[in-house]
C-alpha cells in the first residue's frame, strides 16, 4: 500500500495541490495503477538488450542555416508580464 | 584528531558550437534578452527537438581528451523538475547511458603526479538565465535555453582545495586546447559544483556530503572548500551531522549558506526522451574525430621532456596553456637553447604575466624579441641582470632588445682594458676588503664585484670582473 506521505511527496514534486478529501481516493487509484504496471515485471527479460525505441538506426542530421527563430515580440506575446524584453515573474530566490 | 577531506567536482561546460543542441538558433553569448529563441528552445507545445551533430562531435572530442570510453549508443532522457528557468518542466539530459564513461586527468603535485578519475561525462541542455532584481521580481532570458552543455563528474578523489584548483586548471587548459568551449567562468561557460565531506582518520567517521553551488571563479572554489572543511570538522567534533544538503557560496560574506535539502535521484522521475530517437555512432566516426584533435597537454608535456630535456615540472607549466607552449616552441626557432628559454619563461616572463594578469599573447613580448634578448645574454653582450631590465622594458614598450640596449647604452663591458681602470680604483678604495679576502673571507670578493658593477653602472661582465679581481689582488 502506498502511504499518505508518499502521495503527498509526489504531489509536492509534481507541484500539485491535493485536498484532504482527495487524498484517500487518490491513494486507492495510485495502488491500482502501480499494481497494473507492476505486471510488466512478470516478463522474463534475462539476456534481452534494452530497446529504447523501435528504430535505433537513426542518422544524425546536420543543421542547415535556416532557423526557426522568432522575434522577441513573438516570444513574449503570451506572457502576462514582461520588462525590458524579459519574461517577468515573482522573485524566485530570497 | 586528523581529518581527511574528500572532494568530488561536477563541472558544466558550455560547448562553443555554432547552434544550440536541439534547434538551430545561434549559440552566442551576450545578445539582447530573448532574441535568440525559437519554439523549441522556448519549450512551446508542439515543437520538436533535433539532436545537433556538431554537439556530439564536440562532446566526443572532450571525452577522448579526458581519456574516457565513448559509447556507441547516444540516448537522451528527461529529468523532471519545476523551476522558472526550465520552460518544458524537464531538462533533456543523459541519465542511464552517458556518452562517455570513465576517463581521467592527471595533476602535478609537488612530489607526485596524481590521477583523478572521472565517473562519467554526459550531454544536456542549458537552462534559461534568471536575473533577480531588487524589486521582488525575477527576469527571464531564454537565449541560453538549449545551449549545449557537457557535465563532467569526477570521482571523489581530490583531498584539498589545492588539488581541486589544479584539477580545474588542467581541465580548463585541456578544453581550451581542443577548442570546444570558451571556458570563461565569468560568462558562465564553465561552472563548477563541489561535493565535499571530511572523514576522521582515526575513527573513520564521516560528515555528510554537502553540495556547493554558485561558485563563480576558481578562487571562490578554493575559498568555499576551505570554509566547508572547517564547517564539516566542527560538525563532526560537535557530533551534529546534518542531512545531505545543497549550499550556496556567498562571495560577499565569504561563507556557504544552506539552500535546500538535496532531492533524491528518483525525485527527478527520469524517463527516456521519446522525441529524440537514439542514435548509434560508429567506431570509425569516433576514430575520425580523434584525428582532428590537436596534440593534448599530456602528450605535449612528454614530448617537451623527451626532446628538450625539461623536468616534469617545467614541461607541465610550459604546456598548461596552448599559447604559452607555442610561444616556447616559436622562441626556440630563433635560439637553439631550450634550457635557457625555459628558465626565462618560467621565471621573469611568467612572473610579469601574473603581475599584469594577462596571457602571453596579450603581452608586448614576441618570441623573436625574447630570442634576440637571450642571444645578447648568451653571447655576453649584456649580463643577466641587465637582461632582466631589458625584458621589463620590452613588456612596457614593445621595443626590440637591440634598440633598448643601444639607446640606454647597456652593452656589457667585456674588454679588460676598459675595465682595468675601474677595478684598480675599486681595489684602491677598499684596502680592508683585500686584507679580508686574503684572510679567507670569501664574502669580501662578492663585495668587490658588487662595487665594480656599481661603478660600471651594471654594464661590466661579472665573470670577467671576478677573474680580474682575483688576478689583480694576487699581484698586490
Amino acid at each position: 500500500m502506498i502511504s499518505k506521505d508518499q502521495v503527498l511527496h509526489i504531489a509536492n514534486i509534481a507541484k500539485l495541490r491535493i485536498t484532504d478529501e482527495e487524498l484517500e481516493p487518490f491513494m486507492e487509484k495510485f495502488d491500482q495503477i502501480i499494481e497494473f504496471v507492476d505486471r510488466i515485471r512478470e516478463v522474463d527479460t534475462e539476456d534481452v538488450e534494452p530497446l529504447y525505441q523501435v528504430n535505433e538506426d537513426n542518422e544524425l542530421l546536420e543543421y542547415n542555416e535556416t532557423n526557426q527563430m522568432i522575434s522577441r515580440q513573438e516570444a513574449l506575446q503570451n506572457t502576462q508580464e514582461q520588462k525590458y524584453g524579459y519574461f517577468k515573474i515573482l522573485k524566485v530566490v530570497e | 584528531m586528523t581529518y581527511k577531506t574528500i572532494i568530488g567536482l561536477e563541472i558544466h561546460v558550455e560547448l562553443s558550437t555554432k547552434h544550440k543542441i536541439f534547434c538551430n538558433c545561434p549559440n552566442e553569448f551576450g545578445a539582447e534578452a530573448n532574441t535568440l529563441v525559437c519554439p523549441t528552445c522556448l519549450g512551446l507545445p508542439g515543437s520538436m527537438p533535433i539532436l545537433n551533430k556538431e554537439v556530439l562531435e564536440y562532446a566526443i572530442k572532450a571525452g577522448i581528451a579526458f581519456n574516457g570510453k565513448i559509447s556507441n549508443l547516444i540516448k537522451m532522457d528527461r529529468k523532471h523538475y519545476f523551476y522558472s528557468d526550465l520552460p518544458k518542466g524537464y531538462q533533456v539530459s543523459q541519465a542511464e547511458v552517458p556518452f562517455c564513461d570513465g576517463g581521467y586527468l592527471e595533476i602535478e603535485l609537488e612530489s607526485e603526479t596524481k590521477k583523478i578519475n572521472l565517473e562519467r561525462i554526459h550531454i544536456e541542455e542549458d537552462t534559461g538565465k534568471q536575473i533577480h532584481s531588487e524589486e521582488e521580481e525575477t527576469l527571464l532570458d531564454f537565449n541560453r535555453s538549449g545551449v549545449p552543455l557537457i557535465e563532467i563528474v569526477t570521482k571523489p578523489e581530490m583531498n584539498s582545495a589545492e588539488e581541486a584548483k589544479l584539477f580545474l586548471d588542467k581541465l580548463r587548459a585541456t578544453l581550451k586546447y581542443i577548442e570546444v568551449s570558451n571556458v570563461k567562468m565569468e560568462e558562465g561557460s564553465l561552472r563548477c559544483d563541489v561535493n565535499i565531506n571530511v572523514v576522521d582518520s582515526e575513527t573513520g567517521k564521516k560528515s555528510i556530503i554537502a553540495e556547493i553551488k554558485n561558485l563563480n571563479s576558481f578562487r571562490a572554489v578554493v575559498k568555499a572548500i576551505e570554509f566547508e572543511e572547517k564547517r564539516h570538522i566542527d560538525l563532526l567534533e560537535a557530533d551534529k551531522n546534518t542531512e545531505k544538503e545543497t549550499r550556496r557560496w556567498d562571495e560577499a560574506k565569504g561563507e556557504t549558506i544552506l539552500m535546500r535539502k538535496k532531492a533524491g535521484a528518483s525525485d527527478y522521475r527520469f524517463v527516456v526522451e521519446g522525441a529524440i530517437p537514439p542514435v548509434r555512432i560508429s567506431d570509425e566516426w569516433i576514430e575520425e574525430i580523434k584525428t582532428t584533435l590537436p596534440e593534448l597537454p599530456q602528450d605535449k608535456k612528454t614530448r617537451f621532456m623527451d626532446s628538450f630535456g625539461l623536468s616534469s615540472y617545467d614541461a607541465g607549466v610550459l604546456t598548461q596553456s596552448k599559447d604559452l607552449s607555442e610561444f616556447f616552441e616559436e622562441t626556440l626557432k630563433y635560439i637553439d637553447d631550450s634550457k635557457l628559454v625555459s628558465n626565462w619563461i618560467m621565471g621573469d616572463v611568467l612572473r610579469r604575466l601574473n603581475d599584469d594578469e594577462i596571457e602571453i599573447q596579450e603581452s608586448k613580448l614576441s618570441p623573436k624579441a625574447l630570442a634576440d634578448l637571450l642571444l645578447l645574454v648568451r653571447d655576453d653582450k649584456i649580463n643577466n641582470n641587465t637582461g632582466k631590465k631589458v625584458l621589463k622594458e620590452i613588456f612596457d614598450t614593445g621595443n626590440s632588445p637591440e634598440k633598448i640596449v643601444k639607446e640606454k647604452g647597456l652593452i656589457q663591458i667585456s674588454d679588460e682594458g676598459e675595465l682595468k681602470k675601474i677595478v684598480e680604483e675599486v681595489l684602491n678604495n677598499n684596502e680592508q676588503s683585500i686584507i679580508d679576502f686574503k684572510n679567507g673571507k670569501d664574502r669580501a670578493l662578492g663585495f668587490l664585484v658588487g662595487q665594480v658593477m656599481k661603478a660600471s653602472r651594471g654594464k661590466a661582465n661579472p665573470q670577467l670582473v671576478n677573474k680580474m679581481l682575483l688576478e689583480m689582488m694576487e699581484e698586490r
